[in-house]
């Protein structure tokens, strides 16, 4: 059974149509990409998947659960994280505290237990996971660094280590090899990979080609909001829709 | 305790032993002096865990008459103890932040702003308004003074001393709050709160727990302040007020815990210098606050490191 499944998904903003009747589903385990021209619906898409906009119509399943509309922090609790197309931290906090705050969910603590000094425990775990994940993304010698310092290399590890310590089960990733040099989008690729091995599926919005293609299981293509073709990267690169609307188009 | 944490505690005890016996030294007039000023400390430590979140309320002045009001009525209409009725302020002050939650974080940012500046407002009408059981504009006095075994809690030294346990206790757990998870999730809101939602943290909750609790412990000031004048009025907790707090916490600066009570304590101390100037403290006031955006734009709090830079003591830099 598909992790996530899109049907018929519609976005309006007042009169422009940013999606329009979109499906698609994504299986568990896969690296999906996601792909289109700029101004696509991309990002749309996410956003409305992770709970910042609501549909106008369609659905969203999760699981096989009905997600549609629920607030982000909801949807984060059942499992999705989204990570944002700007490089979103926390800029004045360190890199630690960072990936601290992306524990909230796992290791829930209330004022009463912050005051009294209860949560010692969940405290501790919560510093060991984010250690964890620090040394699973390479960041565990910039520890004490503010997030606003690091290259942008590290800014974006430090983005995904926020997302991924949250434990997810579906990770969106919202181009995360924009503005990277080959170096950097191979190491980064490789971290990708990673993440997947660990048993968490990905859904990939990337406009660098190359990273699709030796990433990605299979693939989605939106052109002006609508589904333009689906299907392994083989067969989307050979697509002559996708050839003249997207790779040609934009390319040229 | 590394040697950061060590040095902290070592300043913190000085400053105790210092406060607590100064009021030795002082005479009577600069003893209610120090009294309010300690109780303004709490206020103004309460209201920086308020802003933590990002939204400066205008209603923090309003919140403490609500713990004010709340223990003097419970005091002297229902002959409940100071000692009960003085955390009994907090609950209530917490219990109104609570009900003006769900309208107040619907806005953020300017139009919470004057959203919690327009809530307070109708707070302190309706003390005005409803003579019973607030007294309208001459308020409820009467109040009754602590009582415990023989002390006299109206004499200013016993009195401050109360305080200074009281708040002192507060301060420690304003401190544990900020420091703990719960603490850096509330920065987090302020940063980035589309990020922290995005890992599960329910911003709207967040945002309300900050603002009912800064109202507890405001709360608990208030019942203070009452308990000592006797008296308490609208006038006490209008938006003259509310100016003072938000100049002690712009001055002294809103990065670290301490700014602002830096701000309170030094702000205040010059205020009480300028006593003879009456009619000019205002304009004295305001030169002060002009002052310190242009050249002090991060605070008293930023002086030490400022003056550790320009010196050039090398090696010095601390953890805040
Ligand atoms: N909040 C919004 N309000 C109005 N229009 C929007 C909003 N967000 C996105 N759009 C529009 O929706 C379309 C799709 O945008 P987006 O999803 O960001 O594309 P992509 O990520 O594929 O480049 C664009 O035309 C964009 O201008
Ligand atoms: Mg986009």
């Amino acid at each position: 059974m598909a992790i996530l499944e899109v049907r018929n998904l519609t976005k309006q903003f007042g009169g422009l149509t940013a999606l329009n009747d979109v499906s698609f589903s994504v299986e568990p385990g896969e690296i999906h990409g996601l792909i289109g021209p700029n101004g696509a619906g991309k990002s749309t898409m996410f956003k409305n998947i992770a709970g910042f906009y609501a549909p106008t119509s369609g659905e969203i399943r999760f699981d096989g659960r009905d997600i549609t509309g629920l607030k982000p922090s909801r949807i984060s609790h059942e499992g999705i994280v989204r990570t944002f197309q700007e490089t979103t931290l926390f800029q004045e906090l360190s890199v630690f505290d960072n990936v601290l705050v992306g524990t909230h969910n796992r290791s829930r603590t209330d004022i009463f237990s912050a005051i009294l000094g209860l949560d010692r425990q969940k405290q501790r775990e919560a510093e060991d996971s984010a250690i964890e994940v620090m040394e699973f993304m390479g960041l565990a010698d910039r520890r004490d660094q503010l997030a606003a310092e690091l290259p942008l290399g590290s800014q974006r590890a430090l983005a995904i280590a926020i997302a991924l310590v949250s434990k997810p089960r579906l990770m969106l990733m919202d181009e995360p090899f924009a503005g990277m040099n080959p170096e950097e989008t191979g190491h980064m690729m490789d971290l990708t990979r990673r993440v997947r091995e660990s048993g968490v599926t990905i859904v990939l919005v990337e406009h660098d080609m190359k990273a699709v293609m030796g990433l990605c299981d299979r693939l989605t293509v939106l052109n002006f909001g609508t589904l333009l073709a689906r299907g392994s990267p083989e067969e989307v690169r050979n697509n002559p829709d996708v050839i003249s609307a997207y790779l040609g188009g934009s390319h040229a | 305790m590394n040697r950061s944490a060590l040095t902290h505690f070592a300043g913190i005890v000085i400053v105790l032993v210092i406060l607590a016996v100064l009021p030795h030294f002082l005479r009577y007039h600069h003893q209610d002096f120090l009294i309010f000023l300690v109780i303004n400390i709490l206020v103004v430590s309460s209201y920086r865990l308020v802003t933590l979140t990002g939204e400066w309320s205008l209603i923090h002045a309003v919140m403490m008459g609500v713990g004010a009001y709340g223990s003097a009525i419970l005091s002297k209409q229902f002959n409940v103890s100071f000692w009960l009725s003085m955390p009994l302020a907090g609950v209530v002050a917490g219990s109104v932040a609570a009900l003006l939650c769900y309208p107040l974080f619907r806005m953020t940012q300017f139009y919470f702003l004057i959203g919690s500046f327009a809530a307070g407002e109708a707070i302190r009408l309706s003390w005005i308004h409803f003579i019973k059981p607030f007294g309208g504009t001459s308020g409820v006095s009467g109040i009754p003074s602590p009582e415990l075994g023989n002390i006299d809690f109206l004499e200013p030294i016993p009195y401050f001393y109360l305080v200074l346990i009281i708040v002192t206790l507060c301060l420690f757990l304003l401190y544990r709050v900020e420091k703990s998870r719960v603490g850096l999730t509330l920065h987090a809101v302020h940063w980035k709160a589309p990020l922290a939602e995005s890992v599960g943290v329910n911003t709207w909750n967040y945002r309300s727990l900050a603002f009912i609790t800064g109202s507890v412990f405001v709360g608990i000031a208030g019942a203070l302040k009452v308990h000592y004048i006797g008296t308490v009025t609208p006038k006490q907790f209008d938006i003259g007020f509310m100016v003072f707090i938000l100049i002690w916490v712009i001055v002294g600066g809103y990065r670290t815990f301490y700014g602002a009570i830096i701000g309170a304590i030094v702000l205040s101390i010059l205020d009480e210098a300028f006593r003879e100037f009456d009619e000019l403290r205002p304009a004295i006031y305001g030169a002060i606050l002009v002052f310190a955006i242009l050249f002090l734009p991060a605070g008293l709090e930023s002086l030490p490191q400022r003056l550790r830079e320009k010196f050039g003591r090398s090696g010095a830099k601390e953890a805040g």
